[in-house]
């Protein structure tokens, strides 16, 4: 109400003009102060935008596993450059993280050999003494057995560990069909004692530019989970093409998850002694050999395809 | 037979001497590069064991100073490293075997009979027990006269049976011995058994069939007296 009457009474005071003039001295200095502010924060805005950016983008490209330094460029903005400073030192200390753990299970893994070794070696010489009666006997056997499964294990993770470290240089192109052939040849007995059935249908070549060490480990754990995971009467089918590789065996629904099958100690069979770790290693290879694995089950059979990436 | 061993690691060493000594060997060892040299330098020996990874030195100049002066002996490279290249550079420097550590003990002596075969003449091409004859040039059975029909991996069974007979040899060791160290155990041991089991059959077929014991849990032995 009080606004009301204050307006009507200032506009009896003033005349019609004065309100233009007004109007223009207060109006047009306004607008180019705002579209002048206006300017200024949209400059200000894209550069943070750059800068978030670059930040994002060097993020990115950052690999815990290389040894290359990080680095932010200098920002006007004293915020962004305590954030920089802040992950560089995140960074650093991940690396720092990183580096020691993979060492650590490196070492751990190195240096137990020699004494799974000596166990191993002192049981064998155990093993061949007269003296030794029936119940020590069996007890020899369990530790043997025991000492079997760690020394198993262990190398397992050696070679998991050789193999993210690229450990391996043997590079060629390996034609799967090749190898494929000579592990078949090896497993020869196994498979017939099972009575499995192999089917053989090759329509390409499958060459890849791979470490020829790791293609022969790639390809003897498949088939080795084949028989494995086989039932009576059961049969392997290996198809090849120009594409792709597949191999597939009839055995009873996996239990777990597809994504967690090919995950560390996971294992899905009552099959004893598996150590659950044939598949990872499996993954770890075609990811070092650019390949993609992917594994269904349909029809009472299990498949697993490899595909260049 | 004279053997010498070069490996640093004493507790790997003593147990290499004990299983070799009960074959019958004379050994002789040396825990250092510069031992295991002056060891090459003022004795003959039948074969070598050698490690590569030895304080002082390289096994492999070994390898390469031994094949320089004496042609006759030889050589068994056992080490830890396990790469291709690392095979091959031992072969070509003139080593007759490349053993990986870890190593089975049965496999080391299946190994060291194997050389010495090759390079003396004072294995015989023959391994002859009772009314069972091997002969591995042509790598035939013989049980009682008639030659067996054996597959490869029998064949292969019942030679490193034979070569640590006497001797329990453990599941594992067989299995290590036939597909190498990748192979899961869970699969090799059940066709370890099947084998073992249709090899006994071949030779009892023959009157032969005494030979092979199993022992439960454990593996099995190749039993002559």
């Amino acid at each position: 109400m009080a606004i009301v009457i204050a307006a009507v009474l200032i506009w009896s005071f003033f005349p019609a003009e004065f309100y233009a003039k007004a109007v223009l001295t207060i109006a047009i200095p306004t607008i180019i102060i705002v579209v002048g502010f206006r300017m200024i924060t949209f400059q200000r805005i894209q550069i943070i935008r750059n800068q978030l950016f670059q930040i994002f983008q060097t993020l990115e490209e950052f690999d815990v596993d290389e040894p290359r330094k990080v680095e932010f460029e200098e920002s006007p903005f004293p915020i962004f450059n305590e954030l920089n400073e802040y992950l560089v030192e995140l960074i650093d200390r991940i690396r720092g993280n990183y580096q020691a753990n993979k060492q650590f299970t490196q070492n751990a893994s190195h240096e137990l050999q020699t004494p799974l070794a000596i166990i191993k070696g002192h049981i064998e010489i155990l093993l061949q003494s007269p003296r030794i009666g029936e119940k020590d006997f069996e007890s020899l056997a369990i530790v043997l057995q025991n000492t079997n499964r760690l020394s198993k294990l262990n190398s397992a993770l050696i070679l998991l560990s050789k193999i993210e470290h690229q450990r391996f240089s043997d590079m060629e192109k390996v034609d799967f069909r090749k190898v494929v052939e000579e592990i078949l040849k090896n497993f020869k007995d196994l498979i017939s004692i099972q009575e499995i059935r192999i089917e053989k249908n090759y329509e390409g070549t499958f060459e890849v530019e791979m470490s020829e060490t790791l293609a022969e480990i790639l390809l003897a754990n498949l088939i080795q989970n084949a028989i494995r995971h086989n039932v009576e009467d059961g049969f392997i089918k290996i198809e090849i093409t120009d594409k792709e590789f597949s191999i597939s065996n009839s055995g009873v629904p996996p239990k777990m998850k597809m994504e967690s099958l090919f995950k560390r100690f996971k294992r899905d069979s009552e099959v004893e002694e598996s150590l659950g770790l044939g598949l990872s290693i499996v993954k770890r290879i075609c990811e070092q050999s650019e390949l993609t694995i992917n594994y269904s089950y349909e029809n009472e059979k299990h498949k697993l395809i490899i595909t260049k990436e | 037979m004279k053997l010498l061993i070069i490996e640093d690691e004493q507790d790997l060493l003593d147990l290499m001497l004990r299983y070799l000594k009960r074959e019958g060997y004379v050994c002789e060892s040396a825990n250092t590069f510069n031992e295991g040299y002056k060891k090459i330098n003022n004795y003959e020996y039948d074969c070598a064991v050698i490690d590569l990874n030895l304080p002082g030195g390289d096994g492999l100049k070994l390898v390469n100073i031994l094949r320089e002066d004496n042609t006759e002996a030889g050589i068994v490279i056992i080490s830890a490293r396990d790469t291709v290249d690392d095979r091959i550079s031992g072969l070509e420097t003139g080593a007759d075997d490349y053993l990986t550590k870890p190593f089975n003990l049965s496999e080391l002596n299946a190994r060291i009979k194997a050389v010495l075969r090759r390079k003396t003449n004072q294995f015989s091409q023959e391994l002859t027990y009772g009314d069972l004859v091997i002969n591995m040039d042509e790598r035939k059975v013989v049980a009682s006269g008639t030659e067996l029909k054996l597959t490869k991996k029998e064949y292969n069974i019942l030679l490193y049976l034979a070569r640590n007979k006497n001797r329990v040899v453990t599941k594992d060791s067989i299995a290590e011995h036939l597909w190498g160290d990748y192979m899961d155990d869970a699969v090799s041991f059940d066709f370890i058994y099947a084998h073992v089991k249709n090899l006994r059959k071949k030779l009892a077929e023959n009157n032969c069939g005494d030979f092979l014991k199993t022992v439960y849990g454990i593996g099995y032995k190749f039993q002559t007296n």
